[in-house]
């Protein structure tokens, strides 16, 4: 292959990449916009998972989740300096694969608490915005982790291409940039 | 799926889907206008197709008119106009036009146009279930929505599979574009088709997310019992409704016309590029001010996100509020009068020859231009008042549409079918269908601009019979819809051609002598487009160096 077409994919995959996490802002933009105009607009707002006997079971998850997150995100960054460096297998690749796992199970555990309380997504809107937005950032995590744990497996005898763990990488990033958007338009507010 | 990747085939099965969809929603809408212009006179053979719980006595039941109009709607925008003229014509050319190979993605390409026909088959089968197809209108206005039958379910599953598909087109697309185009060929060398389709692209990545997380809303009201779209307090039929409610009706709105607004530009962005290829090619002439129509049309794609609130200017928003949308709404006829005017200025001193391409390309013009300027009246507040949920509406954007995209789509098919397929369409016979659609598609939508001026409400299960203030006007239906069969048949006529031509067409490899890179190669291209990659040295239409 000519290096010629090389560049050309690269900066294909880049484009791709950017317009793809553009489009994933919009999606979580909208559903979050959903969330604020309805909490705004509404005058019997009450925020369930704010009450007391959720609260305490709900922030070990909120505190998992944030930690499962940052380690994706900084474990796929030691991934791809180590690909850089041509020395991929000296880390532990498969530690976003494990992340996305924790993420979804926190949610789990979350989603639980909230059934329990008697706060389901039918219970309010207010629950209900909290099942999609967590719900969709869970799956986005999950998709995520999926796509790193494929490449762990394809690239477990070769070298995952460091540009391709620069879109992961910047996947991740995404991904924290809507728990934290979560986080403080859900917990903090 | 790996003859899919190759962007060509990719483009034709674009175009034969889309095309079967165009006349699915075709037929849906024979069948209203049936009803429109024969308000409860029976179809001679409805029960026979349709049952006894849809059309019992041959007589379209109101719940099967909903569910023909909200499907008609939906097909042609979603499954037949949009696919046709980002996934065919965008598939094939755009590569084409700027000297790849391919696509960029190929897979993501294919696999965009898989999920395309599953959720476009998927929609189409609704109509089997209880209750039919989805039935609210292709705008699916909550509480209606949310109440109505499991059609509406299936609708707002292949809306979210759309919306993934489009991303994966559009990715795909604007990637080729960032990444392929051959060497020469600057931003501003490229082919103004090219530029409409990457706009296009733009639009349908960033404003589907909207209409995808709508669906979610929906689907969540639907089928997990929750209340984002349904307000406190509903009764259905004098019964409370067993739900939390607390929602927001208009929360709906808001999301979906922040995609259907961008929506309709992704209508008509494609339909001006084919124009700007054809008329300059059949007119021997440089498009005038080139980098005007490429500032006007980022400006319109750009804009066209900030406008969406004209479609909801009754709900009783803010007067600051609607004074915004009702000021960018009458600015965003600026970018549009700029393109059509240099379309029309191009024309100025060329070298016209009337093939058949250039009739449809020409008379998107003017079609264009009524549909446009019958809007100026929709986006200002007190005229919406009046004209607003009226058939105005309805011959406002057809005439955007039908006439106007569908002419484009026409003129893009005589123009490049001896591109693809290496043989011209009759001329004679494209004549006939061209003058017998430009007269008809006009029989059909001049008069709904007098019924909606006459208050007639554009949702009437009994086109409006009650409105006697109206009368005069409503004699019209039972011409219009003739005048849509006759509308019918003369496709009828296209469909013969391109079948007999794709045989015994006259051969041609560049009949127009048209100057843009996708001709600089044998029809149709060979895998890989170009046996030798091309080298661009200057700009797209170079008609008038003589050099043609
Ligand atoms: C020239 C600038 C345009 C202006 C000022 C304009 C304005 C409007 C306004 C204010 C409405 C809402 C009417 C109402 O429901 O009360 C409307 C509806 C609509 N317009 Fe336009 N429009 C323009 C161009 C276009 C274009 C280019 C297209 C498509 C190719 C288009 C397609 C539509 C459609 C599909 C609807 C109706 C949607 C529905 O309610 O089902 N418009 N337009
Ligand atoms: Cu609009």
């Amino acid at each position: 292959m000519t290096p010629g077409v090389d560049a050309r994919r690269t900066r294909a995959a880049d484009a791709g990449t950017w317009l793809f996490l553009a489009s994933l802002v919009m999606f979580y933009a909208s559903l979050y916009s959903g969330y604020v105009l309805l909490r705004a607009g509404s005058e019997t707002w009450t925020t369930p998972w704010l009450a007391r006997p959720i609260l305490w079971k709900i922030q070990p998850f909120v505190v998992s989740n944030t930690l499962w997150l940052v380690l994706a995100f900084v474990n796929t960054r030691q991934w791809r300096l180590a690909a850089a460096s041509g020395a991929p297998r000296s880390i532990g690749v498969w530690l976003p694969t494990m992340a996305a796992s924790g993420v979804a199970l926190a949610w789990t555990g979350a989603a639980d608490a909230m059934l329990k309380a008697g706060s389901g997504p039918a219970a309010s809107v207010a629950a209900a915005s909290w099942f999609v937005l967590t719900g969709a950032l869970a799956l986005g995590v999950l998709g995520g982790g999926l796509v790193a744990t494929w490449w762990a497996w394809r690239d477990r005898r070769s070298e995952t291409p460091v540009h391709a763990l620069r879109q992961l990488q910047r996947y991740w990033g995404l991904m924290l940039v809507v728990w934290f958007s979560i986080v403080v338009g859900m917990y903090f507010v | 799926m790996t003859r899919l990747t190759d962007h060509k085939t990719l483009g034709i099965a674009y175009a034969n889907t889309s095309g079967v969809f165009m006349v699915v929603g075709f037929l849906l809408m024979l069948l209203f206008r049936w009803q429109l212009a024969w308000p409860g006179q029976p179809i001679p053979i409805a029960t026979a197709i349709f049952g006894e719980t849809n059309a019992p006595g041959g007589i379209l039941l109101p719940e099967f008119y909903y569910q023909l109009v909200a499907m008609h709607g939906s097909v042609m925008i979603f499954l037949a106009v949009v696919p046709m003229a980002v996934g065919a014509l965008g598939s094939y050319f755009v590569p084409l036009q700027i000297g790849a190979p391919g696509l960029a993605f190929p897979r993501l390409g294919a696999a965009g146009y898989l999920l395309y026909l599953a959720a476009g088959l998927l929609m189409a089968a609704s109509f089997v279930l209880p209750g039919g197809a989805a039935n609210s209108g292709w705008t699916s206005y909550p509480p209606l929505a949310i109440l109505a039958s499991s059609g509406q379910t299936v609708w707002l599953v292949g809306i979210l599979m759309l919306g993934v598909s489009s991303m994966l087109g559009a990715i795909s697309l604007l990637a080729t574009i960032v990444a392929y185009r051959a060497p020469g060929l600057t931003l501003m060398r490229l082919p103004f088709f090219v530029w409409s389709q990457a706009m296009t692209a733009l639009l349908l990545l960033l404003a589907f997310p909207a209409l995808q997380a709508a669906a979610v809303f929906q689907l969540m009201d639907r089928v997990a019992g929750t209340s984002f779209f349904l307000p406190s307090g509903l009764a259905v039929s004098n019964t409370p409704l067993a739900v939390s409610g607390g929602g927001n009706p208009l929360l709906w709105q808001h999301l979906f016309w922040f995609l259907a607004h961008p929506e309709v530009y992704v209508l008509i962005l494609p339909a001006m590029g084919v124009v700007a290829e054809v008329i300059t090619a059949h007119a021997r002439r440089t498009l005038w001010r080139y980098g005007l129509m490429v500032g006007a049309v980022v400006a319109l794609g750009a804009w066209s996100m900030v406008v969406w609130a004209h479609h909801m200017l009754l709900t009783g928003m803010s007067t600051t509020l609607s004074s915004f949308f009702q000021i960018t709404t009458m600015a965003v006829s600026v970018p549009s009068v700029i393109l059509i005017t240099s379309l029309v200025v191009t024309l100025w001193g060329g070298a016209i020859r009337y093939t058949t391409a250039m009739c449809f390309a020409l008379a998107f013009l003017p079609m264009f231009g009524l549909g446009g300027v019958t809007g100026l009246p929709l986006g200002l507040g007190p005229s919406n008042l009046i004209l607003h949920d009226t058939y105005y509406v309805i011959g406002h954007f057809h005439y955007l549409v039908a006439p106007g995209t569908m002419f484009a789509l026409f003129a893009a098919v005589y123009h490049w079918f001896p591109k693809v397929t290496g043989r011209r369409l009759d001329e004679r016979l494209g004549l006939v269908h061209f003058l017998g659609s430009f007269v008809t598609m006009n029989a059909v939508f001049l008069p709904m601009f007098l019924m909606g001026i006459m208050g007639v409400n554009r949702r009437m299960y009994d086109a409006g019979l009650q409105y006697q203030l109206a009368e005069p006007t409503l004699v019209w239906n039972p011409h219009m819809t003739w005048s849509a069969v006759a509308l019918g048949v003369f496709q009828l006529v296209f469909v013969v051609n391109m079948v007999w031509s794709a045989k015994r067409g006259v051969p041609a490899e560049n009949p127009w002598q048209a100057t843009t890179l996708e001709w600089a190669t044998s029809s149709p291209p060979p895998a890989g487009n170009f046996a030798v990659p091309p080298v661009v040295t200057g700009a797209p239409y170079r008609y008038e160096e003589g050099q043609a």
